[in-house]
Parts: structure tokens; sequence; C-alpha cells
């Protein structure tokens, strides 16, 4: 299963539609499911929905086989903890999809994860997902009866701010 | 309450974010802040599932674009405040974060800003609103710390 999602605040139709082009094309719209937002423009050939809440977003992930998304950090955070591959498109400024260009550099920001793909452009979306599958085909092919991506990402933060943050806090809280 | 048999510290530690990567973002950090006598609040009562048993709020969601709105989720945020006491409130936003923040260290609170690693390229706009009012604040991007602005110590990756 291929679950799409674009976040909790608003539409991105952009991407929505890239994957169900692709979907229909491939005939494989019974494979995926879009969390879509309040769009006027629902997908014509995947399944869809607009809302979703965490507990059935957190279903829907463990379910999925691949992620494709918005470049939100909370859409890559939780593909990547689970051990999903995840595709993203940045929404732009300039095409109104969010306020700023903070996906941007959202992408480069994931980019050196193993599982991570992302692009600013809905043309490329096709080419990551194919690439993506591939790669879960690939490591299906090889014994693994459960297929994830290397590597990942731990439920949780180590390194240096721990200790920063544990220090503030230890002398804020005594 | 079970969560509070040994905290380290005595003080209340309020942790609060918004809804999406926000919440991600502050829920990395839990073991954490487990340690302490942590209350979280988020826009969310969906998310409780993601701190086990600990004290958990919800206040509501509000964006610059919604005055009304803006309005009750200060006001929500103001009367956790008051209730809880907290010694510390850390956040990575947004809106109620930052009312957290900012309402938090005039009761008398110690205050940190986390900004977003979806801030890459620029701080956000409550990230820099949030500078005058957070007594440490860190940016995840080491090219956007600075003197006088934020500190990188990593992130929450």
């Amino acid at each position: 299963m291929i679950f799409v999602t674009v976040g909790s605040q608003l539409p991105f139709d952009r991407l929505v539609d890239a994957v169900d082009a692709w979907a229909e094309a491939q005939g494989r719209s019974d494979e995926v499911m879009a969390q879509v937002s309040a769009t006027d423009a629902p997908p014509k050939y995947i399944e869809w929905r607009s809302e979703m809440q965490p507990s059935e977003f957190n279903a829907a992930v463990e379910n999925a086989d691949l992620i494709v998304g918005h470049a939100g950090t909370g859409t890559i955070m939780a593909a990547l903890c689970a051990g999903k591959p995840v595709v993203v498109l940045a929404r732009r400024e300039g095409l109104q999809e969010t306020r700023n260009d903070h996906q941007v550099a959202t992408i480069e920001r994931f980019r050196h994860l193993t599982g991570f793909s992302g692009t600013t452009e809905a043309d490329d979306i096709p080419d990551l997902i194919e690439a993506a599958l591939g790669k879960l085909a690939e490591a299906g092919g090889s014994g693994s009866s459960n297929p994830r991506a290397e590597g990942g990402l731990s439920p949780y933060a180590t390194g240096p701010i721990l200790d920063r943050l544990r220090g503030f806090l230890d002398g804020a809280l005594s | 309450m079970s969560g509070d048999v040994h905290p380290r510290g005595r003080k209340r530690l309020l942790a609060i974010a918004s809804a999406g990567g926000h919440w991600a973002e502050l829920v990395r950090l839990r073991p954490l802040f487990d340690e302490y006598r942590v209350t979280y609040v988020t826009t969310n009562r969906g998310y409780r599932a993601d701190i086990g048993d600990k004290p958990f709020r919800t206040v509501t969601e509000a964006s610059r674009w919604d005055r009304l709105r803006l309005l009750r989720s200060a006001l929500q945020v103001l009367w956790l405040l008051i209730r809880l006491r907290p010694g510390v409130v850390v956040t990575t936003g947004a809106a109620p974060g930052w009312f957290a923040l900012f309402l938090g260290k005039k009761l008398g609170a110690k205050t940190i800003w986390i900004d977003s690693l979806a801030n890459g390229e620029e701080l956000s706009m409550s990230g820099q609103r949030a500078a005058k009012h957070a007594d440490l604040w860190l940016t995840q991007w080491p090219e956007l710390a600075r003197e006088g602005g934020p500190e990188y110590a990593g992130s929450v990756l």
C-alpha cells in the first residue's frame, strides 16, 4: 500500500494529482490511499479522505510500504521512524502552497537519510515512487519478509541537544 | 501521579507544541522531559497516546490570521500557566507555544524556544519574536547560530 499525506493544515493538489495520474497510468489505483485535506478537487482514481486523527495516521503509516507526502517534518519523521521509505514534494510559496519556501530547505535537511527522497517538481514524483518501490522489491527479493528502509530514524533525539537541555532544566527546576 | 515518583527537579516543566511537525519534534525529546515533573500541552487530543501516562492538556490551535481563536488560545494557555505554575516552559512552536513562552516569562518561568527543523534558511517569524522572551534559544541548524541570536546544540533528529 502507498499512503499519501499532505498534513493537517492545507491541501496540496499538485502532489495528490501527480500520484493520482501515476496510479491510474500504472493500473495501481487500488493500492493507494490519500489524505488530501480540505480540497475542492479531490483525486479521481485513488481512494481518499480529507483528515485523519493521529491514531489513524499512525496506522496508515504502519500499514504502508511507502509514504508519499508534502515535505513536512512531521510526515517525514513519522515515515522514517516507522522504517518506511518516504518520497516528498516541497510546497512552494510562489504557487501559494504555503507561506514561505521552508519545505525546500527541509528536503536538504533530510536528504542524507536512508529511505528519504524529495523534490520541488511534481514531474519527478512518478520516477521517485518507482525508484522507492524498486528498492523495496529488491529488499523483499533478498529474503527479508518485512522489507524496511535501512537505517531509518530512531524514535527519540540523541546527542548534544539532550545535554544542553538537561543542564538548563536541572538549574531552572531545582 | 505515577510519573512523578522520583522526578528530577522540584518545579513543573511545561512542554507545549502545536499539532503536526511541531509536536513530532517535541515528542522526540520525551525521554529527557519525562525525567522531570512534566505536563505536555498540544492542540489535538488524539496525541495523548504519544506521551503515555504523563499529564496531558490541550488548547485551541490558532494562526495569526484568526484573531478570535488567537485570543481563546492565549487565554487557555494563561489559565494553564496560572494553575500549573511551571518553573520552565519549553516549546517547538507555533502560536500557542509562543503564548506560553511570552506569558510564562511574565509569570516568572524560565523559557526555552527550540526553533523547528523546518526553519532551515531563515528563522520563523514566531522564532524571531520568541527570542526576546527566551532564556535559552536553540536553532537546529548550525548555520543559523549567531551571537545575540540562537545557539546550536545539535538537533532532535
